[in-house]
């Protein structure tokens, strides 16, 4: 997986690469230590290469805000989970952002399921992840059985919104 | 503070920062509270802090805050008698002002009669010339008249068309030749019916290097005291973002000059309330009377600072019919304050508005700091109303101490959620010409090429970049979920 965001209009690539108890970071294709101490929900010591810095962070769907240096950023992250782009903002579609494998559904067709329950738990690149509902109503679709794999962008469940009542 | 009874109960009409400035006045004087609010602001701090809260409702909240017949209904439901109105919506409304002594309720404010003259820049500015205070070179036949064209243009250009009934920035061109000056008016007019409901327009001089300054003032109806000036030159598209008193232009010969004829104007109205007596000073120092605003005005707390003052205090008891607690030679001008309003816009960009939620917020503390503010966690910021969000204050010994305090605590002021113009308001005070005291209304445009965003250096955009990933909700999530023996083998996408 390649976390993206867009910062000042231009995408960069953010990634992983190592974690012990530094995180080997490379943003676009450079490597960097980094350290990261979370006070709180928002405040953080983030370390990079040596250089501590305060941080403060907010996450709005799609949008990060930081604080740092006396400055504020705006980023948005390039949503691989992508539930907005051909759905559709507001839909419950659920495509994959990655090859992966399906370990366990916590769900069936059929059942109401509230904003922000777990439906599924993939795995993907040796990362187990759950999947959330982004919005409440019923589950229209599994996209695949327990131990069965996907490829990058397969619907990996739908939620229906409840019918529109206005 | 006070045994005595100044009002049962005073409603607030308004929102904000402002309304719940006006609250810790009334609590500061033991008066019971009214807050009245419209759905979207249902979580306000006002709301919750005010002794009572009423919603209100309309179309649009705005419209809700203008809904006098709303307002008085609910005064005389909960017994209230005192109405502040704060600035903007109801506050420079004579007939609201009219409508509540009808109902034996005291508008917390001058007179209605006193709000009509000033109210109106054609017949405010004939009062102010007739009283022997200065007034900038105009034109005021009526624009159909014959040789009305002509008149203007001998004036000279620039000239700025001016709605007769508007106000703060609103219903306002400049027109630089006379092949624009007819459609100008044309325009102005229409916009003046359409916003003001009165097409009245006036044109005058247009001083393109000239600074905005204006003097407080506050009277009881036999006295006027005035709380010097304030410097309110740092505007973009007419509205100040900047404030500081006092002003650096003035020295005090020149200060006692214009405060005086501001406190003169006000004793000529009998002006009763707090007040300000806008002028326009040229750089050849002259200064000419513009407008007055009845009210109390956003940028009141930097004369507050410097002269240890309390404005909102003073308008509830003078309302009450107290004399004003304070003297000319009481009142001792001390230090330097500067005010920074912080709006949600992009300010790099045309200024255009922002919208979002708050979703973190951490105000600057620190002494002789002053964070007015009705903002709160979870706030929606909609363009329903005005972009200002809050305003910070910071006072000083010296006006250089003060303005390094604005960057400092500009800095240390988090507001994550919706983006804010605090970075260019930084860019504005660190500005040599800033710095140095020389500033005009044209100062925003003037120096548009230097302020303008820094870029990142690489460190810094590795280090947001960075902060960005190890911060967001997904990655979180995923490290959350991932064993130690996996994220220790190495890079996760083999």
């Amino acid at each position: 997986m390649q976390p993206k965001y867009i910062l000042n209009d231009n995408t960069h690539v953010v990634e992983t690469v190592r974690r012990s108890d530094d995180i080997t970071i490379e943003v676009d294709g450079h490597a960097l230590d980094a350290r990261i101490h979370w006070r709180d929900a928002h405040q953080c010591e983030l370390t990079i290469n040596g250089v501590a810095r305060e941080v403060y962070a907010a996450q709005d769907d799609s949008k990060i805000f930081l604080h740092l240096d006396g400055k504020t950023f705006q980023l948005d992250v390039v949503d691989e989970f992508g539930d907005a782009d051909e759905a559709g903002a507001g839909s419950g579609r659920i495509k994959a952002p990655m090859p992966g494998v399906m370990i366990e559904s916590y769900v069936n067709e059929g059942d109401q399921v509230e904003e922000g329950q777990a439906l599924l738990l993939i795995e993907s690149m040796k990362l187990q992840t759950e999947i959330k509902a982004s919005l409440a109503g019923v589950v229209s679709k599994i996209g695949f059985a327990a131990g069965a794999s996907f490829d990058k962008g397969a619907v990996l469940a739908d939620v229906s919104a409840p019918d529109d009542e206005g | 503070m006070s045994t005595e009874t100044l009002f049962n109960k005073v409603l607030i009409a308004n929102r904000g920062e402002i309304a719940l400035r006006v609250l810790r006045g009334l609590q500061e004087l033991g008066i019971p509270s009214v807050a009245i609010y419209h759905d979207s602001d249902r979580h306000s701090p006002v709301v919750r802090q005010a002794d009572e809260a009423v919603e209100i409702f309309g179309d649009s909240p705005s419209a809700a805050h203008l809904d006098s017949a709303q307002i008085i209904e609910i005064c005389q439901r909960l017994g209230v008698d005192g109405v502040h109105p704060c600035y903007g919506f109801l506050s420079e409304n004579a007939n609201f002002s009219r409508e509540l002594a009808r109902n034996g309720i005291t508008f917390i404010g001058p007179s209605a009669e006193v709000i009509e003259l000033m109210g109106d820049k054609i017949t405010s500015r004939e009062f102010v010339e007739k009283h022997g205070f200065p007034v900038p070179p105009s034109v005021n036949m009526a624009a159909d008249a014959p040789g009305f064209i002509d008149e203007v243009a001998a004036m000279g250009f620039p000239l700025v068309v001016k709605a007769s009934a508007g106000g703060g920035g609103k219903g306002m061109s400049i027109v630089n030749s006379k092949d624009e000056l007819e459609s100008t008016l044309r325009v102005a007019a229409s916009e003046a019916e359409k916003y003001f409901g009165d097409k009245r327009v006036y044109v005058e001089r247009y001083f393109e290097n000239a600074r905005h300054i204006e003097v407080q003032v506050v009277g009881d109806g036999k006295t006027v005291v005035h709380l010097g000036e304030r410097e309110c030159s740092i505007q973009r598209r007419f509205q100040k973002i900047i404030e500081e008193a006092p002003s650096p232009a003035l020295d005090d010969i020149k200060r006692a000059e214009i405060c005086e004829a501001a406190a003169g104007i006000a004793r000529a109205a009998h002006y009763v309330s707090a007040g300000t007596v806008e002028f326009l000073y040229t750089n050849s120092g002259e200064f000419f009377f513009l407008e007055m605003n009845t009210r109390i005005q956003v940028e009141h707390p930097v004369t507050e600072m410097v002269y240890k003052v309390d404005l909102v205090v003073e308008q509830l008891r003078i309302a009450a019919g107290k004399p004003l607690s304070i003297s000319q030679a009481s009142v001792v001008k001390n230090g330097h304050a500067v005010e920074c309003r912080l709006c949600a816009e992009d300010a790099f960009n045309g200024f255009l508005p922002e919208t979002g939620k708050v979703l973190f917020l951490k105000e600057p503390t620190g002494e002789g700091v002053r964070f007015d503010s009705g903002l709160y966690q979870g706030q929606a910021v909609t363009t329903s109303f005005d972009p200002m969000l809050a305003k910070l204050i910071v006072h000083a010994p010296t006006r250089a101490q003060a303005i390094a305090g604005c960057i400092d605590k500009l800095r240390e002021l988090v507001l994550l959620g919706v983006n804010t113009n605090a970075e260019y308001l930084i860019k504005v005070l660190q500005h040599e010409a800033f710095r140095s005291g020389d500033v005009d209304t044209g100062f925003v445009n003037t120096y548009a090429e230097d302020l303008v965003k820094d870029s990142l250096n690489v460190n810094q955009q590795r280090a947001v970049l960075s902060a960005a990933m190890l911060s967001d909700r997904h990655i979180k999530l995923l490290m959350e979920s991932t064993p130690d023996i996996y994220a220790a083998i190495g890079r996760w996408s083999n």
